[in-house]
C-alpha cells in the first residue's frame, strides 16, 4: 500500500529532502520512498512506480510530494509521519501554529520575564540584535560566527557595564540554571561550575563531572577568542568566574580554554585564586604550576575529576584508566591479536573539534607525528583534507568539509562517508572517534554509523588483518539519545567504547604501539 | 528591478523577478549562471520569506530594513572565462569514471555512469536514455530531488562536456531538444546559463582541471548530489565520445 502527500507550492533545500528520504527508507518494512518536486520527470518516475493520486497528477515543479510504500499501515502512517515532521523541523514557521515574534523587541514584550537571549544571525548582523537585548537587560548566547574583533570587545565592553553576559561570538554550548543551550547535555543540578572557551570541551567536562556523580550549577561559555586575544582580555571568562564566585551554589570553579595569551592567561588565574573558591584550570595542551587555590589539568576528563575530587574535599589520585589495568590489557591483547603485518596507521575521524585537538595533543608525540587540517608543524599538514596519509587525525566539522553539507555531529552522512573511505585503505590498523550526543546533535549519532564501521571491519577481514576501532560518547545517560543505547549499539558490531575521550586517545595508543611488533 | 524572497536556503536568497530566478551567494565557489555574490548573507533563521526585493546599483535592498551589498556584477562563468583554459583537452574516462565512484554521492544519477550503484532516479535515468542516443538525455530535465533536479544537473554535464570538447553541432542539438518548462524554477536557471555556455564555477573549473589531469573531489560538496550528477553527466557524454571514437 502506499501513501502520498503532496505540499503545494513548497520549496526545500535538497540537502533536507535527501535528508528525509534516507531517514524514511531506513525505517524497517518501507519498500520505496520518494521525496521529490513534481517535476514532469518526478511525476512520470512516480508514475512507473504506481504512485499517483489525483493531488500528484496536478502537482507542478513547485510542489513537493511525499510518497512511500509499505506492506504495513501502522509503519506506512509512521512513515510519512516523520517524513513530515522533519521537513516541518528543518522549515520556517508554518501557519497556523501560535504566534512566533519576528523581532526581538517583539519577543522581550511578549515574554517579558525572559532574561536571556539566544542570537544566532550571520555575523554581519547579528551585533545590532546583541546590542539590543544588552540594552533591554537580557544576558546573550552569541551561537554566530564571523564576527568583528572589534565587534566583539565592543559588545563584551557594554555587557561588562551593564553586568550581564555576552557569551560569544561562536558560542555553542552553555548550561544555564540547568537549562542546556544549544549543543548541550541533560547533566545533574551540582557544586561545580565551568566556564568554558570551547564547546565539546565544555561538554566533556560537564558530562565527565557527571560520570564522577557530582552535577554542574552553571555552565558558561565565553566564545573561542576571548582568552585568545589581548584586546578582549579574557572578558568574559572573568565575568564569568565572577558570576560563580557569587554563586552560593558553585563550590567549585573548573575553567577550560585553547591556548591562551600569556597576560591573559595570569589575570584569569589570579581571579580564579582570589575568588575564594578552590579552582580547577584546563588549557589545553599547555601545563602549569599548582597554586593554593588552582590546580591544572591535563585533559579534559582530569578537569572533571579533579573537580568533583575538590567539591568532595577528597584528594585527587592522577589515573591514566578509570578501568582496572588487566581489563586494559585484556583489550589491547584482544584488538592486537588479529592486526596484521599490512596495517600500520591510526585513523581518527571525529566531530568535535576540542576532542580532536586533544587526541592530536596526546598522540601526536608519542607516534611520531599525526598530519592534520591545521597541524601546527607544517610538515604535518594533510595536502589533502580529504585524503588521509599514515597517521591522520581529522575534525570533519571543519569548514572545508561541512561546505553545503550539515555539521556531522547534526548529519552523520560526513563522517559516514569518509568511514567508507578510509575503510579501501589496507594499511589502516585503527580508527579513533567520538560519538558526541545532546541536544542539538543528531537523533541517533551511533546508529547512523553503524553500517559503514561495519564495511570497515569487514573489509579488514577480507583483506587478512583486523580493523580496530576505540571510541568515547560524549553524553550522558539523561540525553534524548541515551548513552547506554548508544554505547550498546556501538559495542554490538565490536567497536571498544571507553568512559572518555583521553582514556579513547590513550587506549589507541596502547594498541598502536604493538601494532607492528 | 522589483522581484520577491521565494526561498532561502542555508547559503543563499533565492530571488524570483518576473518568473525567473536570481541567487544570492556569499560564497564565491558556488557561483553559477543567474546568480549575484554579495559580501554578507542571512542564513536560513531569518523569516524573509515574500519580501519584497529591489536591486539598485551595488546593493539589494530586500524589505525595509535589509540591505546588503553585492560584491560584483558579472563574473565570465563560460570555458573562455576560465583562468586555466586548455585548447586540446583530454581525458581519461576510466580514471575519471574510477574517481566518481569513490566520490560521489549515490543519492542521485551517480548509478548512469557506475552501475554497482542504484537508485530509483538512476534506473530511471539509465532507462529514459535508452540507446544512449545524445536527444535522450534531455528527456532527464527535471528528474530527482533538489533544488536543481539532478537530471538538469546531468544534462549541465553533458553540455559542459561537449563544449569543452568542441562539439559545436551536438551541443546545438542537445540544446534545441530541452524543454525548460519541464523543471524546477532553480533547475531552469542552471540550464538557462548552461545553453548560453555559461556555467556554475565549480562545475567549470572542475572540467578545466580534467584537463589538465587534475581530479579535485571538492566537487562533490556542491549542493547534496549536484556535483555528483554534474560529473555522471560529464563522464556520460566523454564515455560516449570515446566509444564514437573508436567506431
Amino acid at each position: 500500500m502506499k501513501e502520498i502527500y503532496v505540499e503545494k507550492d513548497s520549496y526545500f533545500d535538497s540537502v533536507v529532502l535527501m535528508l528525509i528520504n534516507r531517514e524514511v527508507k531506513k525505517i524497517d518494512g518501507i519498500s520505496e520512498a520518494v521525496v521529490a518536486m513534481g517535476t514532469p520527470m518526478n511525476l512520470d518516475l512516480l508514475n512507473d512506480l504506481k504512485m499517483v493520486n489525483d493531488d500528484v497528477k496536478s502537482a507542478t515543479p513547485n510542489d513537493l510530494i511525499i510518497a512511500i510504500e509499505s506492506d504495513d499501515e501502522a509503519i506506512l502512517a509512521e512513515a510519512m509521519e516523520i517524513a513530515k515532521k522533519k521537513l516541518n523541523e528543518k522549515g520556517s514557521a508554518q501557519e497556523g501554529e501560535t504566534y512566533k515574534p519576528a523581532t526581538l523587541e517583539a519577543a522581550i514584550n511578549t515574554y517579558s520575564d525572559i532574561n536571556m537571549v539566544v542570537i544566532s544571525l550571520p555575523g554581519a548582523f547579528a551585533p545590532s540584535q546583541v546590542r539590543k537585548a544588552l540594552n533591554n537587560g537580557r544576558h546573550v548566547m552569541l551561537f554566530s560566527d564571523n564576527i568583528p574583533l572589534e565587534q566583539e570587545i565592543s559588545l563584551k565592553k557594554l555587557a561588562k557595564e551593564k553586568g550581564l553576559l555576552m557569551m560569544g561570538p561562536d558560542c555553542g554550548t552553555a548550561i544555564i540554571n540547568g537549562k542546556p543551550l544549544c549543543f548541550a547535555n541533560v547533566v545533574k543540578k551540582g557544586p561545580i561550575g565551568v566556564v568554558g572557551a570551547s564547546g565539546t570541551g565544555l561538554q566533556e567536562i560537564t558530562c565527565s563531572i557527571e560520570k564522577f556523580g557530582s552535577g554542574v550549577s552553571q555552565g558558561i561559555g565565553t566564545g573561542g577568542r576571548d582568552l585568545k586575544s589581548e584586546e578582549i582580555g579574557g572578558t568574559m571568562m572573568l565575568m564569568g568566574i565572577e558570576a560563580l564566585k557569587n554563586d552560593p551554589e558553585t563550590k567549585v570553579i573548573t575553567i577550560v580554554s585553547k591556548p591562551p595569551v600569556e597576560s591573559v592567561a595570569k589575570k584569569v588565574i589570579d581571579a580564579l585564586e582570589n575568588s575564594g573558591k578552590p579552582g580547577v584550570v584546563h588549557f589545553i595542551g599547555l601545563d602549569g604550576k599548582d597554586t593554593k587555590n588552582v590546580h591544572f589539568a591535563q585533559n579534559l576528563e582530569e578537569a572533571a575529576k579533579m573537580a568533583v575530587a575538590l567539591a568532595n574535599n577528597k584528594k585527587f589520585e592522577r589515573t591514566l584508566f578509570t578501568i582496572p589495568d588487566s581489563e586494559v590489557d585484556a583489550i589491547v591483547a584482544k584488538e592486537t591479536a588479529k592486526i596484521a603485518s599490512h596495517q600500520k596507521y591510526l585513523r581518527g575521524l571525529y566531530t568535535g573539534g576540542t576532542l580532536a585537538d586533544e587526541a592530536m595533543i596526546l598522540l601526536n608525540d608519542s607516534l611520531g607525528g599525526v598530519y592534520s587540517f591545521d597541524h601546527v608543524d607544517k610538515n604535518f599538514i594533510l595536502k589533502d583534507p580529504f585524503k588521509s596519509t599514515r597517521h591522520t587525525i581529522v575534525d570533519l566539522g571543519e569548514d572545508v568539509f561541512t561546505n553545503g553539507r550539515p555539521h556531522p555531529m547534526i548529519e552523520p552522512g560526513t563522517r559516514d562517508d569518509r568511514i567508507l573511505l578510509e575503510a579501501k585503505d589496507k594499511e589502516i590498523a585503527l580508527m579513533l572517534m567520538d560519538v558526541v550526543i545532546g541536544y542539538g546533535s543528531h537523533v541517533d549519532p551511533a546508529g547512523a554509523i553503524l553500517d559503514s564501521l561495519k564495511v570497515a571491519k569487514d573489509n579488514a577481514e577480507k583483506n587478512g588483518g583486523y580493523l580496530s576501532i576505540v571510541a568515547s560518547i560524549t553524553g550522558t545517560e539523561g540525553d534524548y539519545q541515551g548513552f547506554a543505547d548508544q554505547k550498546r549499539k556501538l559495542e554490538s558490531i565490536g567497536v571498544v567504547v571507553m568512559p572518555s575521550n583521553y582514556q579513547a586517545s590513550m587506549l589507541a595508543l596502547k594498541i598502536m604501539e604493538k601494532v607492528g611488533k | 528591478m522589483v522581484g520577491s524572497v521565494h526561498t532561502i536556503f542555508g547559503k543563499a536568497i533565492n530571488i524570483l523577478v518576473d518568473n525567473q530566478y536570481y541567487t544570492l551567494l556569499r560564497d564565491e565557489n558556488l557561483l553559477s549562471p543567474y546568480s549575484l555574490l554579495v559580501k554578507t548573507l542571512f542564513d536560513s533563521k531569518v523569516d524573509l520569506k515574500n519580501q519584497l526585493v529591489y536591486f539598485q546599483q551595488d546593493k539589494v535592498k530586500i524589505g525595509e530594513l535589509v540591505e546588503i551589498e553585492l560584491q560584483r556584477e558579472t563574473v565570465d562563468m563560460s570555458l573562455r572565462g576560465a583562468s586555466e583554459t586548455e585548447t586540446e583537452f583530454s581525458f581519461d574516462v576510466r580514471k575519471l569514471i574510477e574517481f566518481i565512484s569513490v566520490y560521489g554521492k549515490p543519492e542521485g544519477l551517480l548509478g548512469v555512469v557506475d552501475r554497482t550503484v542504484s537508485s530509483v532516479w538512476s534506473d530511471k535515468a539509465l532507462r529514459v536514455l535508452g540507446d544512449e542516443n545524445l536527444g535522450n538525455c534531455a528527456g532527464l530535465v527535471g528528474l530527482g530531488i533538489g533544488f536543481t533536479p539532478s537530471g538538469d544537473d546531468f544534462v549541465c554535464g553533458v553540455l559542459l562536456g561537449l563544449d569543452a570538447l568542441g562539439r559545436e553541432d551536438e551541443f546545438e542539438d542537445l540544446v534545441s531538444c530541452l524543454d525548460l518548462q519541464r523543471t524546477s524554477l532553480g533547475g531552469r536557471s542552471l540550464l538557462l546559463g548552461a545553453l548560453q555556455k555559461e556555467y556554475p564555477l565549480a562545475f567549470r573549473d572542475f572540467v578545466c582541471g580534467v584537463g589538465k589531469g587534475r581530479l579535485d573531489n571538492k566537487i562533490f560538496n556542491f549542493g547534496s548530489t549536484s556535483g555528483t550528477d554534474f560529473v555522471s553527466g560529464f563522464c556520460w557524454v566523454l564515455k560516449k565520445y570515446n566509444e564514437r571514437k573508436r567506431r
